[in-house]
């Protein structure tokens, strides 16, 4: 068999891959480049920059590589100057349109810059591509598969969630400075989160692409292995939003690598809190509440925003008494919409919203009770946003296991996912936890601007009793605007758990006709959404097999 | 009744027929957005259809092409099969023998 021919370097290749090497075990840093070397698309360069490793065999290894392939270029620093240097140095040299980053341990699969090829290929702006990833353990076997969401701007302030692989056009790169001194641990979020500020075009390929190495001290076996990282991405995420005029404090998340992002509301936007109610009581924790009584109490309680307005749609049934405790809670910001038509949901909604006068207007149900403090704040501020049409809770049952944290829609239906999670828990990668990019949200807490409502037409009449909602976020969707989960906007929604509202085929129909069937979620993807049903999946086949007992 | 309630009255009245012509306009709206949705989602569910439509008639062509060379295949194969068959036929019909054939025929040169 004839040797294979050396692979020619081309003057300028389309990807130049920047790897900063630092003390890897040698045969995890040689099955690295040979993963490299096995990529189907050929026309690339890499670029391995060691910094001053102390195992003099590190460099040695990167030479031989480098001798039987002219595409391998080895950059030999003289002194130890940490990932931001290393990186830098490989940035300065790359002759490729488009940078890739891979870590010195890490593997690309065989066909990974192919696909990127492909996704670039499609449109000629694109400045940004990102991969879905998985892990490698030390004994090459695969596990942990993140499917990220579609481009989720509002995820990248709370986590770094685009990670591995990412590849940036070169010139955007050295436009915005590379990677800066000082971010170490979060270089890369720091580097992605002024990249995309700029960038024309983002793309996600859902497809694993790049195995991330889980050995001992990682970050991808611990997330706490690098705590100085923490306190570099809060700095980074909060400069980004100074740079964006976002009026917000970025702070540490509920676990390392999560951040979160809480906005200041301007005093003078006035919000109109819309809650339709009949006025009826219910037994909660044992005692019995008038539920829209106590919505508005909490509701109240827990905002210090005083420029709120407070628009209660109340069907004819309900009690006087209620009304006049209604007066007592809220006061001058009370507005009463009386309402004696036949029960519909989006109506009523809709005539409360064209009796309010705010600026903003938060849809609330009438069993909900405000947890969290600011949470009409945090709720209502991004959508000073221009693009965010949508804001949504994180809503919880009694028992603080969630209700409601985003909507997902695919396999022909619309979906609550995480749903009877607990409220400590943070969610697959952080789902609970990270302001997000949804499909949709509930409409029993969520807001919008104004205009926005009047312009998208309201809620549709012709869905009085279910999926209005869903209607209603494609509809934000369709005019081009974001609707985000916000995690940091809690309440409970005492909706039984055991409950299911019943739903006609016509409704889901009456969806299906105006928007189509949905199959697989952009943000929230069914293998995340459903990990239950995965792990039933997953099971050994012989479980069900009665023949085996 | 004094000029202030009057006011009052009026007031409320002309605010409940600006709500009322608020919630039209909505519905309305949402008359118009529901119909330019539906009109998208038909169109895109025509052109998926229109390609799976062209992807089948390019299949359908190709595979009638595959059945006329077939046919003509067969066609040649019954052909040569007939030839074949009337050349066994011929073979195998009795025939007087080689020495009689060469006799008859010296006897017809001589004759």
């Amino acid at each position: 068999m004839s040797p294979k021919p050396s692979p020619k370097r081309s003057a300028e290749p389309r990807f130049s891959i920047v790897t900063p090497v630092y003390d890897p075990p040698v045969d995890v840093l040689k099955q690295c480049i040979e993963s490299v070397i096995a990529q189907e698309f050929a026309d690339w360069e890499l670029i391995m920059v060691d910094d001053f490793s102390s195992n003099a065999a590190v460099p040695t290894v990167i030479a031989q590589y480098a001798q039987q392939d002219p595409r391998i270029t080895l950059i030999e620093r003289d002194t130890n100057g940490h990932i931001v240097a290393a990186s830098n140095d490989g940035v300065a040299a790359a002759t490729g349109e488009f940078i890739a980053l891979l870590d010195h341990d890490d593997l690309l699969v065989p066909d990974a810059l192919a696909q990127v090829v492909a996704a670039i290929d499609r449109h000629e702006d694109v400045d940004y591509v990102y991969t879905d990833e998985d892990k490698v353990g030390e004994d090459g076997t695969t596990y942990g598969a993140f499917r990220k969401p579609d481009w989720s701007p509002e995820r990248l302030r709370g986590q770094m969630y685009t990670s591995h692989l990412s590849v940036l056009r070169t010139s955007l790169v050295r436009e915005v400075g590379g990677f800066r001194e000082g971010f170490d641990g979060s270089q890369d979020h720091d580097l992605v989160l002024r990249v995309t500020e700029q960038a024309r075009r983002i793309v996600h390929v859902p497809e694993v692409l790049y195995h991330w190495r889980a050995v001992e001290g990682s970050t991808a076996v611990d997330i706490e292995a690098k705590p100085y990282a923490e306190t570099a991405g809060i700095r980074a995420v909060q400069e980004h939003l100074d740079r964006l005029g976002i009026d917000a404090v970025a702070g540490p998340g509920a676990e390392p690598g999560r951040y979160v992002v809480q906005r200041r509301l301007d005093p003078a936007v006035k919000v109109s809190v819309v809650i339709p109610t009949m006025g009826q009581s219910s037994l909660v924790r044992g005692q019995r509440r008038v539920l829209v009584v106590e919505a508005v109490r909490s509701a109240l309680a827990h905002t210090d925003h005083a420029n709120v307005e407070i628009v209660v749609v109340a069907d004819t049934p309900t009690p006087a008494a209620v009304l006049d405790e209604l007066r007592e809670v809220a006061g001058d910001r009370l507005v009463v919409v009386p309402f004696d038509r036949p029960f519909n949901f989006s109506e009523k909604i809709n005539v409360g919203v064209c009796h309010s006068s705010g600026d903003r207007v938060v849809f609330l149900n009438d069993d909900i009770e405000a947890i969290s403090q600011g949470w009409l704040e945090q709720l209502v501020a991004p959508l000073d946003e221009p693009d965010v049409g949508l804001t949504g809770a994180k809503l919880y049952f009694s028992d603080q296991t969630v209700q409601h944290a985003g909507h997902a829609y695919y396999n022909a239906g619309y979906h609550h996912p995480f749903k009877f999670w607990t409220r400590d828990e943070v969610g697959p990668f952080g789902e609970l936890v990270v302001n997000r990019e949804v499909t949709g949200v509930t409409a029993a807490c969520a807001a919008m601007r104004r205009e926005t409502f009047f312009e998208i037409g309201g809620f549709s009449e012709a869905l009085p009793g279910n999926f209005n909602d869903v209607d209603l976020c494609y509809k934000v969707q369709a005019a081009g605007l974001r609707t985000l989960f916000i995690a940091t906007s809690e309440l409970y929604h005492y909706e039984s758990r055991t409950r299911e509202a019943r739903v006609q085929e016509w409704e889901r129909l009456a969806v299906v006709a105006r928007w189509g069937v949905p199959d697989e979620d952009r943000y929230t993807p069914r293998a995340h959404a459903m990990p239950n049903l995965r792990r039933v999946q997953e099971l050994s086949e012989d479980l069900f097999d009665p023949a085996s007992d | 009744m004094t000029q202030d309630a009057t006011d009052r009255s009026e007031t409320d009245r002309l605010r409940e027929e600006v709500a009322e012509a608020r919630h039209h306009l909505l519905t309305v709206q949402d008359h118009i957005v529901g119909l330019e949705a539906e009109n998208g989602r038909l169109h895109r569910d025509l052109t998926r259809v229109t390609m799976e439509l062209r992807q089948q008639r390019k299949r359908t062509k190709n595979l009638l092409k595959q059945r006329d060379e077939a046919r003509t295949r067969l066609l040649d194969v019954r052909t040569r099969l007939e030839r074949n068959r009337a050349r066994v036929a011929e073979l195998e019909q009795r025939r007087p023998s080689v020495a009689r054939r060469v006799a008859r025929r010296v006897r017809g040169a001589l004759g």
